[in-house]
């Protein structure tokens, strides 16, 4: 018990100092562990309520910036807490949420539209990443079958067999660089594959 | 420095176990079928079973198993299930 306080005493101290030092660096270290929390709480919402957002992102970005320099772990428990204190916090972060989700969708219909015309399709940077992506997935488990021939342990086997997401990800043109990649030149199935492959790619291109 | 590049491409010889081989004709298999090719899909599981069969291997069990699975798949979406009765 003593020891637990000693620590979370400690360690409220150290979560203090880099937001602190900015908004007011007037108060001594040892006494501004509960009156300093409660007073930053109330000025950053007096700041949240009066200031733009933007103006309000730059503020909290430089508190992170000041609060990096120190430790990293520390300073997003003091986020935390701040969106449990402050009301506009949490407002803010569904904001971020939002936008990111927004971005998802936009790259999702993106592909889904280039679907169909596959020349513009490998030249979008989105494409490409999740390509390769995938490729390194199908890689690494491959690797994975290698261990699992090598050990004779099932276990792996299975965890490649898990498709874990792999299945939405793939796509006849994916599976035709893969199977490139993969394979040895000279294997007897890459020129069936590649056929077969090859007609699901037309298919594409004509409708 | 370009001569480079090609030579460590080339240089990592690529050996395909047969697991690995199973693997990438099972992912060619969910290609098929999402696309919708079932008559390609059919016969290409039909081959690759043969294949399995042929090899005899008991780490390829696993892999065999899902590979059976999407080749009755097929079958079944073609509405000839009854051909491949044993």
């Amino acid at each position: 018990m003593v020891d637990k306080r000693s620590l979370r005493s400690s360690k409220k101290d150290t979560q203090e100092t880099p937001a602190e030092q900015q908004q007011d660096q007037k108060q001594p270290k040892p006494t501004r562990t509960r009156s300093g929390r409660s007073r930053k709480v109330t000025t950053n919402k007096t700041q949240d309520t009066e200031t733009t957002p933007a103006a309000e992102e730059g503020q909290q970005q430089d508190s992170a910036a000041a609060a990096a320099s120190t430790s990293a772990a520390p300073q997003s428990e003091d986020i935390v807490m701040e969106t449990e204190s402050v009301a506009t916090a949490p407002e803010k972060g569904s904001e971020d949420i939002e936008m990111k989700n927004a971005d998802e969708h936009q790259s999702k219909t993106e592909e889904k539209k280039e679907d169909t015309t596959p020349s513009p399709l490998t030249s979008t940077p989105t494409f490409i990443v999740r390509t390769s992506l995938t490729i390194l997935v199908i890689k690494q488990n491959l690797q994975l079958l290698d261990r699992a021939v090598n050990t004779l342990d099932p276990r792996f086997t299975y965890r490649v067999l898990k498709m874990s997401n792999l299945r939405k990800r793939l796509s006849a043109e994916v599976l035709v660089q893969a199977i490139r990649e993969v394979y040895p030149a000279d294997h007897p199935s890459v020129s069936q594959l590649l056929s077969l492959l090859d007609k699901v790619l037309n298919d594409l291109i004509s409708g | 420095m370009e001569v480079d590049a090609p030579t460590g491409k080339t240089k990592e010889t690529r050996k395909m176990i047969p697991e690995g081989d199973a693997y990438i004709k099972l992912l060619t298999q969910l290609v098929l079928l999402d696309s919708n090719r079932l008559q390609e899909g059919a016969q290409f599981s039909t081959s690759v079973v043969q294949e399995i069969h042929s090899q005899n291997r008991r780490t390829l069990d696993q892999i065999g198993a899902k590979i059976l699975f999407y080749y009755s798949r097929f079958h079944e979406l073609l509405d000839d299930l009854a051909s491949i009765r044993p």
